[in-house]
């Protein structure tokens, strides 16, 4: 059998009859942040820099520009899939209209990513979304989610989510209907994607320096990637060469 | 007046409760008195009171009995003998050509016992019957003047229990069985191959509880070869392998048979698929050929294995045998390729996974040769693009490809675009759904699958002239109002208004025009296409025996998420994809023809009937369309390499009634295969469906012809009966004698009212009471 592998083709010269050209930018994936009364963009160019890693080093087609939507905006919402909600302090309490508009959001295909800039485990941010996925889901909690989820192999194969901080060596999540809507990091991956417009990262990540930084760019792409393909990655013929990879892998992860 | 026949009887009018009242009341009388008497030590006192109590209380009962002897004249009935004529379809064989038949012989051999018969007519009352698949009552006049050959099956046992049947509470005094020993009923099965009958059958024989006689016609000397059996399942997985086993029987020795290769031959629907080969080894019968193949595709096909006609052959009938095999889908299999990982992949993504009855195989372009590698390719997930084995060697077992959003230019599929138009063209369907990397943009104009897509691609150019950014809201079509692909809701009216409500598209590939023959079902409600229509959006078409779609947006997504409109939120999505993919694979559910017959295989000499439904385009019965049936036998050919040619049997034109429907029946048709094709005109479109039928020949009967005698001895053995070889005398076959016998007068002479009777009760008693007196007993 001679097959023509993806990985080989990076250093090939592109043989591609017509140069590609997007049909816009309403299809690209948007980082949509949510907005609320408080602090609900604790690190500013976190997303637009995680959503250009996206786009130069996978397919994905990201749009660049920072997308900020309210609960209360059901058009905006319906534009945006992918929501990312950060913060540093406790949410506030979001009206039940709001929440019932980001459920059916939810349901019907959307996703959130939940990024806590305060890395305390319990504190006011940590309650107040733990309230929030439970008005939100009150029947199904906020679960971690295990080592073998395919969002840890959706594009890197990753061990340990971790962000600015490695404060909690797991994400948690909501799986609604075979599927995770939610995803739950309290490492502040914003503070390691952070950087400002003369190209300084914003943030000292510890305790693992830029390879850690490096790991949570890894984890906003696979949560991208998950977001867009959902469990592409668990298919059986991904499953040979993923094992394989991962038992290559194991010496290198011991470093992180 | 003579008697011949006497008995005891009771003229008291007692009945059975006075007379055993009396019976105990005498034994109670006896055990009192022995009881009264047991503790005398003078043993001859007690035995003569005892003794002379027992004959007054004897002496009483035959007073109260009131006995008598009966006198009577009796005539005895005759009883039956039943003589079971073999009338299956192995009767009318011979052995050698020159000679009469096997129904012959035994006409000839039941015209010369003639006389026997008249004989066992004295005391016997001879019904004669054929046997084969059924026992029917018959003439010997018939018997011999034509004998029946047309059972198509020996079934003896069933024949003697239907014989049992009739002479339920009749005097059956035995059977005579004339036959050639094939039985392929449950003696057949059951006996061994020395005629060895199970228990089960030898109850059964005993039961009768009458001497089974077998005359046996067969004679040695066939020479012939069937496909005696052929072991297949009824239903197969479409692009399963399936093995079908047939057992080819060669009985006795043609002109130079042995050491000859026969070919034997699998033939779908009249063209052959397959050969195998068996060599005729000396003192061998039976040799097993098996056929492996793959179906290709859906449906129910007529299957027939076949071997040439040899010199000297008995029977060309069973030298092929037909069976019908349906070919079902296990799971719809579905190749999803997609350029890039986007929302419209997503959804499609999550609703093949969803639907238990697809299998999904998916691959999506993760990362392009432009896009930044920054770490070894052992801490990525990506895996090798198999190009070749998912276009080349495994296309074939897809029944449905999306090619969403993808570009096949940098992945070396430019050599499998050829197979992938082959694939569409011999069944495959084929979606091809928009984006920046899809249609022209994608690089496909001119490609050879473009030449099957429903639309004409524009030529490459700039951006502006391959896509448009605007958002649109899809107009639907009045094919499209009404194509059960865009059925959101059964009334065409709300269905329009439901498609109204969906959330708009977010720009559209350009096409330069729908291509001939294809039906565009939904476009943009502005922009034109190359010939001033409206801008083809969705369409779909077919190419060769494939059908094919185009939607032009890589936002149908927005169908599932953004919906918040209608009574069905969120499903409009689902329900698009769902009809389309079943369209796509051609589900026999959305077909607007069905047709049934009201059996899928029929015996020799049944009515076909044939019903054909036409729905409309909202799946409800479409009265007065017009249909024209046609209905082509598909013919056994046993020369090797020849394809049968249907031949039309009926032409039916008609117009369904107000139920949708047109019923029609089919004399009995000949044996063999036939497939009905209905053709019409549905909502402007024609439209066609076929049926196939198998009306089966001789059945079981000519898989194992040659004669044997050993069922027929085992049952003569078991019954008690005797057995005759061909052209013996039936004289001195035992039969039970008459059992039922009618009393033409009788005189009963009483024996109980005779003087000394009472003086013997009056004495016993008397002369009791008075030795007791003088002896002292209380």
């Amino acid at each position: 059998m001679r097959a023509i592998y993806l990985l080989a083709l990076g250093s090939l010269v592109l043989l591609a009859p017509a140069a590609a050209h997007a049909m816009g930018d309403k299809d690209k994936l948007g980082v949509a942040q949510i907005q609320y009364s408080g602090n609900w963009n604790p690190r500013p160019t976190a997303a637009r820099r995680v959503a250009w890693e996206i786009e130069k080093r996978t397919s994905i087609e990201a749009a660049l520009d920072p997308i900020e939507v309210r609960l209360s905006d059901d058009a905006a919402l319906k534009r945006n899939p992918f929501l990312y909600l950060a913060g540093d302090a406790a949410l506030p309490t979001f009206d039940e209209a709001d929440v019932a508009r980001l459920r059916r959001h939810l349901q019907t295909g959307g996703f959130l990513v939940i990024d806590g800039a305060d890395p305390r485990p319990g504190g006011g941010f940590d309650q107040s979304v733990r309230a929030l996925v439970a008005r939100l889901f009150p029947r199904e909690p906020l679960q971690k989610i295990s080592a073998d989820h395919v969002v840890y192999k959706s594009f890197y194969l990753l061990k340990t989510p971790v962000g600015r901080v490695a404060a909690v060596p797991y994400l948690e999540g909501v799986i609604h209907d075979g599927r995770l809507v939610v995803v739950y990091s309290q490492n502040d991956m914003g503070g390691a994607w952070a950087r400002d417009n003369f190209g300084q990262w914003e943030h000292e990540v510890l305790p693992g320096g830029d390879q850690q930084r490096e790991m949570a760019f890894r984890l906003g792409i696979n949560l991208a990637m998950y977001a867009l393909c959902l469990d592409y990655k668990t298919d059986q013929v991904h499953v040979p060469f993923i094992l394989r990879r991962r038992q290559w892998q194991s010496p290198a992860d011991s470093r992180h | 007046m003579t008697y011949d026949e006497w008995h005891i009887v009771s003229l008291a009018p007692w009945g059975r409760v006075g007379q055993a009242a009396a019976i105990l009341c005498a034994c109670a009388i006896v055990f009192f008195a022995w009881r009264a008497l047991r503790h005398d030590e003078r043993a001859s006192r007690r035995w003569i009171l005892l003794a002379l109590r027992l004959g007054a209380v004897t002496a009483s009962l035959v007073l109260f009995f009131e006995p008598a002897v009966r006198l009577q004249n009796v005539t005895r009935l005759p009883n039956h003998v039943a003589v079971l004529v073999d009338g299956s379809e192995s009767m009318r064989l011979k052995e050698n050509p020159k000679q009469p038949s096997r129904a012959e012989r035994a006409a000839a051999w039941l015209r010369a016992e003639r006389n026997t018969f008249a004989q066992l007519g004295r005391e016997h009352v001879i019904d004669f019957y054929s046997y084969g698949d059924k026992l029917e009552p018959t003439t010997p006049e018939a018997i011999t003047a034509a004998p029946p050959t047309r059972g198509d099956a020996t079934r003896l046992r069933e024949a003697l229990a239907a014989l049992r049947g009739r002479y339920e509470g009749r005097d059956l005094g035995g059977v005579i069985v004339v036959s050639d020993g094939v039985d392929n009923g449950r003696l057949g099965n059951a006996a061994g191959a020395a005629g060895a009958l199970d228990a089960d059958s030898t109850d059964f024989l005993k039961s009768l509880d009458a001497p089974v006689h077998g005359a046996w016609v067969g004679k040695p000397g066939l020479t012939d070869v069937a496909i005696a059996r052929v072991l297949a399942d009824d239903f197969a997985f479409v692009r399963t392998a399936v093995t079908i086993e047939a057992v080819v029987r060669v009985v006795g020795r043609g002109p130079g048979w042995d050491g000859k290769t026969l070919p034997v031959i699998l033939r779908r629907d009249g063209v052959p698929i397959k050969v195998a080969e068996v060599t005729v080894e000396p003192g061998r019968t039976e040799y097993r050929v098996a056929f492996s193949f793959t179906p290709e595709r859906v449906g129910k096909y007529l299957y027939e294995i076949a071997t040439p006609l040899l010199d000297g052959e008995a029977i060309a009938e069973n030298n092929a045998r037909a069976f019908l095999l349906k070919v079902i889908r296990d799971k719809i299999r579905v190749l999803q390729v997609t350029g890039r990982p986007a929302w419209d992949v997503r959804y499609l993504r999550g609703q093949l996974k969803h639907d238990p009855n697809v299998d999904l195989v998916a691959f999506f372009i993760l990362r392009t040769p432009t896009d930044i590698e920054l770490v070894p390719s052992d801490e990525l997930s990506l895996i090798p693009f198999p190009t070749e084995e998912l276009f080349q060697e495994q296309l074939r077992s897809f029944d449905l490809v999306f090619l969403q959003n993808f570009n096949y230019g940098p992945y070396g599929i430019g050599a499998y675009l050829g197979e992938i138009k082959r694939y569409v063209e011999e069944g495959g369907g084929l979606a091809m759904i928009g984006g920046d990397l899809s249609f022209t943009s994608g690089g496909w104009a001119g490609t050879p699958v473009a030449d099957v897509l429903p639309v004409d691609l524009v030529p490459d150019g700039p951006p502006e002239k391959l896509v448009d950014l605007q958002p649109f809201k899809l107009q639907l079509t009045p094919a499209g109002v009404a194509h059960p692909l865009m059925a959101l809701k059964l009334d065409v009216a709300q269905n329009r208004a439901r498609w109204n409500e969906l959330p708009e598209l977010e720009g559209t590939n350009l096409v330069a025009r729908a291509r001939p023959g294809s039906t565009v079902l939904g476009v943009h409600p502005t922009r034109k296409d190359s010939d001033g229509r409206p801008l083809p959006v969705l369409t779909v078409g077919e190419a060769g025996k494939g059908r094919v779609l185009a939607l032009t947006s890589d936002d149908s997504w927005r169908w599932g998420f953004a919906d918040k409109a209608g009574d069905d939120r969120g499903r409009a999505y689902q329900r698009f994809w769902d009809s389309a993919i079943r369209w796509l694979i051609r589900d026999p559910a959305l077909s607007f023809l069905r047709i049934e017959t009201d059996q899928p295989e029929y015996a020799r000499g049944q009515r076909v009937q044939v019903t054909v439904r036409a729905l409309g385009t909202d799946y409800q019965p479409l009265a007065g369309a017009k249909l024209d049936v046609t209905v082509s036998r598909i013919p056994t050919v046993l020369d090797i390499s020849s394809t049968a040619r249907l031949e039309p049997v009926s032409a039916q034109h008609g117009v369904t009634d107000e139920d949708g429907e047109l019923i029609f029946e089919l004399p009995p048709p000949a044996p063999g295969g036939y497939r009905i094709t209905a053709r019409a005109t549905l909502a402007g479109r024609p439209v066609e469906e076929d049926e196939v039928f198998l009306v089966r020949g001789a059945g079981r009967e000519l898989e194992e012809p040659e004669a044997r005698d050993d069922i027929l001895r085992a049952v003569a053995a078991v019954t008690g009966g005797s057995m005759r070889g061909p052209g013996e005398s039936l004289e001195g076959l035992t039969f039970w004698p008459p059992r039922v016998v009618r009393v033409n007068q009788h005189r009963d002479v009483e024996v109980w009212s005779r003087w000394w009777m009472l003086l013997v009760a009056a004495g016993c008693l008397g002369l009791n009471w008075a030795l007791r007196r003088r002896w002292g007993y209380a």
